[in-house]
């Protein structure tokens, strides 16, 4: 069978199913990591990316093609994580603007759309950088308009060919990815997004749908507030219950087993019902008034291998109450946002001028959308983000762009762009928040230019740079551009790495936070070090307790 | 005319050799030290300025008190009783008490001495910040100019004498009470120098901050070219507590970007010192009025 028109439904299979394909090589997807940092996370962002996009179309109507594009593009935004996200993001946009006024998508208005996202995605970077996700799908964009295809399998087909293709020439685009020996992260997700779109379009079965919503729900399943049901509540919505049953010889034939009983009974005890029998096991979804029932009706054929049972009040209150939470702040002239992880972290920046943290770095990027949520929290006339980490940047000032659309109080929102912890703490450290918006921005962005950063991790794995060898589990100095030094010991990569940092003699000022893994005897050794080799270095501690970094230098 | 004496207080930091160039006299304060009352002495006859700054360095607390009532009494009387009149410049009374104290019993005294003229001024300064006032008005009297022409002179540019500094541990200041500047400005941060000026009303007042103490010094500088005028006619005055290495840095610095007449330093007495602590350094000039006014 032949497919020559995409409708809506369609379309939302091929996405979750996309969405399935890349979860399954999220991990491999992250190992595409330039340095040899445990902190690779483009997997990780584009699963949370498409996430956005397939929650948001979730409880979809019959509709046309453009409206569930645009519902889509939507959610991807609202959702998108680091730079892959915010790339992914744009070119489902471009998609949704290709789509415009269609009710279903023929061959030749998917290129035309395809085209399209390709170019927002270009327009979405200053810079575009070629052996990225932009060639891999530019390339695939200008195969499927050289070629002709009769139909989507064909189509998929050609643009899946030329896309992997592209993505295996993206090292020798891309001097960093050569030295590395990797192929780009984000092209390669790209990739793992449309082919899980081909499985489902070209009807291989793969995917199945509450697999993806079971992993979804681990994801995003956060500590419930208990207090929203007491005594007094009434039980409005029921409870979500969700099982895995191991089916047992001992109490059923397996092969013959038909879930189609288990079926029909849910339906007569609850609703949004998801039931599939694998092999030997049985996924259940359903929600019910009466868990208890359930559970005892299916131990008939078996053993439950897990279980989780939420009461939907408090899920439902939940989100009351994360609305409520958002209070309003009191006006200030000027409010700054600030993006780090790390109790330590996130204490030290509000204690020197911080409003509102939005927690995130190297390894779990924040959404525009939560920007747009400590956006809400603020009343000021400039607002200003300091996204701390340089795949932060774009998400904020994609932010920067939703909160404007939907604002009403015409607040000046800035992105200054601080990269690093380093320059978010220099550029706070600088100013003083009694003066005007454009005097702070000035003395941050001074300030930035003036910060030299660091940072202290573990290798994970074996790279040869041409001046560098590391090993695998050896401690490593780099910063935002180079891998400095490499050590097994911690101490002997932090002096390392500061001497080959820019202008250490003229540095004066040295910061250093340090992470959890730091005791209180690596400190003293730190401070001896420094006094012996840096005396002209006037350093302070601080306990940024934060994860994957030993230490993060702020040298001024 | 009647013979005036200019006197200034513990806080003007003149040494001896400048106070008998410009026939200038002083009346103490006081310090305490592990319990021991000293007398605030602009020649450090009873402890050494490196053993007073050490002993703060070691984590001593030191404080201080204002002039006694009874040493203005005492001076106020004597002058008057030898028949002169006197022009008493205080140090900012943001800072002290002194020139309060001084104006009550200036009135006792009148009262018993009537040909008597007793004047005090607040500098709104301290250390040279004063220090620039008492010797212009031992100018202005040189010159011949009348107690109280020398007094509205001061009056019209005690704003005038500029003064910006640095210290070295904010700690000081603030436990002092003696500056304003809010936590959220210098919270817990490493290397950060405040630059401090003396503001409209005497008050110590953090402008900007610094990272470093090499940019400390370069907008030191920065602020005597914004606001110094004539500095070619001028000697640019450093007083520093006890870090003369810094304060020889900061010299350096002036005479490479400022063409001045020349450079003077010399030691912050024991009263600012206390307050400021040791490695604090402030450069001074004349120039454009100061009109900037810090938190209340």
């Amino acid at each position: 069978m032949s497919i020559t028109q995409l409708d809506a439904k369609a379309l939302k299979e091929a996405f979750i199913s996309g969405l399935l394909n890349l979860k399954e090589h999220k991990e491999e997807v992250d190992s595409l990591n330039v340095f040899p940092v445990p902190d690779g996370d483009t997997g990780t962002n584009m699963v949370m990316t498409m996430e956005g996009g397939t929650h948001a179309v979730q409880d979809g109507e019959q509709e046309r093609i453009d409206d569930f594009l645009k519902r889509f593009a939507r959610g991807v935004l609202l959702g998108a994580r680091g730079n892959s996200g915010v790339i992914l993001s744009q070119f489902f946009k471009g998609l949704s603007v290709g789509a415009d006024q269609k009710e279903t998508l023929t061959v030749p208005d998917f290129i035309c759309a395809f085209q399209k996202g390709v170019e927002k995605a270009y327009e979405s970077v200053i810079k575009p950088t070629e052996g990225t996700m932009l060639t891999v799908m530019r390339e695939g964009a200008e195969a499927m308009q050289r070629n002709t295809a009769g139909s989507f399998e064909e189509l998929f087909t050609l643009l899946l060919t030329e896309m992997n293709r592209s993505l295996i020439n993206t090292p020798e685009l891309l001097p960093v990815l050569k030295e590395a020996g990797v192929i780009d992260s984000g092209g390669a997700g790209f990739v793992y997004i449309f082919e899980g779109m081909q499985n489902a379009l070209c009807g291989n079965p793969g995917a199945s749908v509450q697999t993806v919503y079971d992993k979804a729900g681990k994801a995003s399943s956060r500590q419930i507030d208990v207090s929203a049901f007491d005594a007094d509540s009434e039980l409005e919505f029921g409870y979500c219950t969700e099982f895995i049953l191991q089916l047992q010889n001992a109490k059923v034939d397996i092969p013959s087993f038909d879930i189609a009983g288990i079926i029909s009974y849910l339906e007569s005890v609850g609703n949004s019902i998801v039931a599939v029998k694998d092999d030997d096991l049985v996924k259940v979804h359903v929600h019910t008034f009466r868990p208890g029932d359930v559970l005892n009706y299916c131990q008939q054929f078996g053993e439950y291998l897990t279980l989780k049972i939420e009461n939907m009040s408090l899920q439902h209150n939940e989100t009351l109450i994360v609305k409520e939470k958002e209070e309003q702040m009191a006006h200030q002239d000027v409010a700054i946002i600030a993006c780090v992880s790390g109790i330590g972290l996130e204490r030290y920046f509000k204690e020197i001028g911080a409003d509102v943290i939005v927690q995130g770095g190297q390894t779990s990027n924040p959404s525009a959308e939560d920007f747009v949520a400590a956006l809400k929290k603020i009343d000021a006339d400039t607002v200003i983000i300091l996204p701390c980490n340089s795949n932060i940047v774009m998400a904020a000032e994609q932010a920067a762009e939703l909160a404007k659309e939907a604002d009403t109080k015409q607040t000046r929102i800035v992105v200054v762009k601080a990269k690093t912890v380093a320059e978010g703490y220099s550029a706070l450290s600088m100013i003083d928040k009694s003066q005007d918006a454009d005097i702070i921005i000035r003395d941050m962005e001074d300030a930035i230019k003036h910060v030299a950063s660091g940072l202290i991790t573990t290798a994970v794995r074996d790279v040869d740079y041409p001046d560098l060898s590391v090993k695998k589990g050896d401690y490593i100095g780099l910063d935002r551009e180079q891998v400095y030094s490499d050590s097994p010991d911690r101490l002997t990569a932090v002096k390392g790495l500061l001497e080959k940092m820019p202008e250490i003699n003229e540095k004066e000022v040295l910061a250093v936070f340090y992470g959890k893994s730091v005791d209180q005897d690596t400190l003293d050794a730190f401070k001896s070090m420094l006094n012996d080799s840096f005396p002209w270095l006037e350093y302070g501690f601080i306990d940024g307790g934060q994860d994957v970094y030993d230490f993060i230098l702020a040298l001024e | 005319m009647r013979n005036y004496v200019i006197l200034g207080d513990s806080t003007c930091d003149l040494n001896k050799d400048l106070r008998k160039k410009y026939g200038i006299e002083y009346v103490q304060m006081k310090y305490v030290l592990d319990g021991r009352e000293y007398a605030a002495s602009l020649d450090w006859e009873e402890l050494s300025v490196h053993e007073f700054y050490n002993a703060m360095r070691e984590g001593k607390r030191i404080t201080t008190t204002q002039v006694p009532a009874e040493t203005f009494l005492k001076a106020f009387s004597d002058y008057a009783k030898a028949g002169k009149d006197v022009l008493y410049i205080g140090c900012s009374s943001a800072l002290s008490g002194s020139v309060n104290t001084a104006m009550v019993v200036a009135k006792e005294v009148m009262d018993i001495y009537k040909d008597t003229k007793i004047i005090c001024v607040d500098a709104l300064n301290s250390s040279f910040g004063q220090g620039i006032q008492l010797m212009m008005a031992s100018k202005r009297r040189a010159e011949g100019k009348t107690i109280e022409e020398t007094e509205q002179f001061l009056l019209k540019h005690r704003n005038c004498v500029n003064q910006c500094g640095t210290v070295a541990d904010l700690s000081y200041l603030r436990r002092a009470g003696r500056v304003t500047a809010s936590s959220a400005f210098f919270g817990n941060l490493i290397g950060i120098k405040p630059i401090l000026i003396s503001d409209a009303k005497g008050q110590n007042f953090a402008i900007k901050k610094a990272k470093g103490a090499r940019n400390a010094k370069i907008e030191i500088v920065n602020y005597l070219k914004e606001v110094g005028t004539k500095l070619e006619n001028q000697t640019i005055y450093i007083s520093h507590a006890d870090d003369e290495a810094s304060a020889a840095e900061l010299a350096v610095l002036i005479k490479q970007e400022i063409s001045c007449k020349g450079v003077f330093l010399d030691y912050i007495g024991p009263i600012v010192g206390a307050s400021v602590g040791p490695g604090t350094i402030i450069a001074y000039c004349t120039g454009k009025e100061e009109t900037r006014v810090g938190e209340e």
